[in-house]
């Protein structure tokens, strides 16, 4: 096989622009559409059991479950033939498509029977995967709520996270704040890039496990422990945003929100969705505020997962030099990365 | 002006050029970094260590180092000085209360015996906010007293204003420091 040349200068170096970065960037995606591996596999089991991956996800149980609509989600996701329906879900995070138009559209694409339990389960997945896209948009919401101390609700939160770190000392003042690991006297200016959602995250896995945020804290004091923490919420967000950990969101419980008795499905969705007609600010206000702590829940718990498994497989048995954070953390995101795509 | 035009216009007699960015934490050093490359600038943290841009054309490099300015990190400074081409120098104009950090980090940094002689730009960043203070003010407060190549340059971030500035200079004196190399080899 002949190996193709590149473009060289008079001294015989490529000429190729190359642009590269350590430290803070995302790798280059796992993207295991176009495996040969995956192909084959594919066509073998067509030619077996005679229906499409499709076909063979929905009849494959009686019931529907998550790991249905995971591996549809999955299935939607590598499809060439399914791209449109792929960018109608996935291409800016739409938590509002029609689950009628997309049945319509993935029966039709795919030629399939519309048998009653296989469209009731492609309905169920399609829900599944809407309510996902419901949390991952609502958390990026959060994340672009700038920090605001003179807000009360962000001021409590900064405080219930100095409480849960430092537990009987007084509410700090200026320069104290590095005692937690801020960089300087001001917390606000580390909030930039992860906002809110940072705040909310750390705040979470301090009051929920105090024991292993402090022993952190102090362990490896080395690295400030709230900047490390906003850093390891930005790798938990860019996780989400692979979908490979949507899963986690199907199986969250439904709405703790009870609907008023008069309010019907239609104003219930309309509020999900931010749109308000003023007919129930309150209810309105409910819904979101119910939606918004389940997103931020799930977040901080999976957060907390990756805080632990950052410092205890990745960081204790490094150099733990701080001038090697970056290239530390681009190390584990490429593990955690390439074992997201595996499963 | 982008980072991969500067890397374009320079003179090259090394197979490498190297800058360094510093200043003090929140300054916008990384922000900087990211929009002379063309990023998203949306989603950035605070920088633990260091990042460093790479861009290679034609067989030469430019390295960009940007390093953390928290304090804890400052004394790992020194260990990016060597080689060092031009110093970037980043103060948030709109942070009053810390200018004199920044002057007095900036002042120790122009002692240096390894970053003598080298062109220093700062850029007095955050015009944007309304808060600001203007360049000339930031470089009344820096007082500055040095006899290498130096310019202030008012810019922000986040809209990208000024930057393309603040490299045109850079290319000037990396460009002026070559022609002066090549004439001392004759």
């Amino acid at each position: 096989m002949a190996a193709a040349v590149a473009p060289r200068d008079a001294a015989g170096r490529p000429t190729r622009d190359i642009v590269r970065s350590v430290g803070g960037d995302t790798l280059d995606a796992h993207d295991p559409r176009w495996s040969l591996e995956r192909r084959v596999v594919k066509w073998v089991l067509h030619q077996v059991t005679g229906k499409c991956e499709v076909q063979r996800i929905l009849d494959g149980e009686a019931w529907h479950s998550v790991r249905m609509s995971r591996a549809l989600s999955k299935s939607l996701q590598l499809s060439k033939q399914l791209k449109n329906v792929h960018e109608t879900i996935y291409v800016e995070v739409n938590a509002g498509f029609s689950i009628d138009s997309v049945t319509t559209n993935v029966i039709d694409l795919k030629m399939i029977e519309s048998e009653a339990a296989r469209l009731r389960h492609l309905r169920m997945c399609l829900v599944d995967l809407r309510k996902a896209n419901t949390f991952l948009t609502e958390l990026e919401r959060s994340r672009h709520v700038k920090f605001d101390a003179s807000e009360p609700s962000h001021a409590d939160l900064l405080e219930r996270l100095w409480k849960g770190l430092l537990p009987g000392e007084k509410a700090p003042v200026k320069t104290d704040w590095k005692r937690v690991g801020f960089q300087g006297a001001d917390p606000s200016s580390d909030f930039r890039g992860m906002g809110l959602l940072g705040l909310e995250a750390l705040a979470h896995f301090v009051e929920r496990n105090q024991d292993a945020a402090r022993l952190i804290m102090n362990l490896y004091e080395e690295l400030g422990f709230a900047i490390t923490g906003i850093n390891l919420a930005g790798f938990t967000l860019r996780m989400f945003e692979t979908r490979q950990l949507d899963h986690i969101f199907f199986a969250a419980p439904e709405s703790l929100h009870k609907p008023k008795p008069n309010s019907s499905a239609k104003e219930t969705a309309n509020l999900l969705e931010g749109y308000d007609d003023g007919s129930d600010a309150a209810a309105a206000d409910d819904v979101r505020k119910d939606l918004h702590d389940r997103a931020v829940a799930i977040f901080a718990e999976q957060f907390g997962h990756y805080v632990r498994e950052f410092f205890s497989r990745q960081w204790r048995t490094s150099d733990r030099n701080i001038m090697h954070f970056g290239i530390h953390l681009a190390t584990f995101e490429a593990r955690v990365r390439s074992r997201l795509f595996r499963n | 002006m982008g980072l991969l035009n500067l890397l374009r216009k320079l003179k090259k007699s090394d197979d490498e050029a190297r800058l360094l960015v510093l200043g003090l934490d929140n300054a916008g050093k990384t922000t900087i970094l990211k929009k002379l490359s063309a990023e998203d600038i949306d989603n950035i943290m605070p920088t633990q260590g260091f990042n460093i841009k790479s861009i290679q054309s034609a067989g030469f490099k430019l390295n960009v180092w940007d390093i953390g300015g928290q304090k804890t990190i400052r004394p790992y400074w020194r260990n990016y000085y060597d080689n060092t081409d031009a110093l970037v120098y980043v103060v948030d104009s709109a942070d009053r209360s810390r200018i004199d950090e920044a002057q007095e980090e900036l002042a120790s940094l122009l002692k240096e015996d390894k970053l003598a002689g080298t062109p220093v730009l700062v850029f007095a960043n955050k015009q944007d906010l309304l808060s600001a203070i203007s360049a000339s003010e930031v470089a009344d407060l820096l007082q500055i007293n040095d006899d290498r190549a130096f310019q202030i340059q008012a810019c922000s971030a986040k809209s990208g204003e000024g930057l393309s500035d603040g490299l045109e200079w850079l290319v000037e004196q990396l460009n002026d420091k070559e022609d002066g190399a090549a004439h001392e080899g004759k």
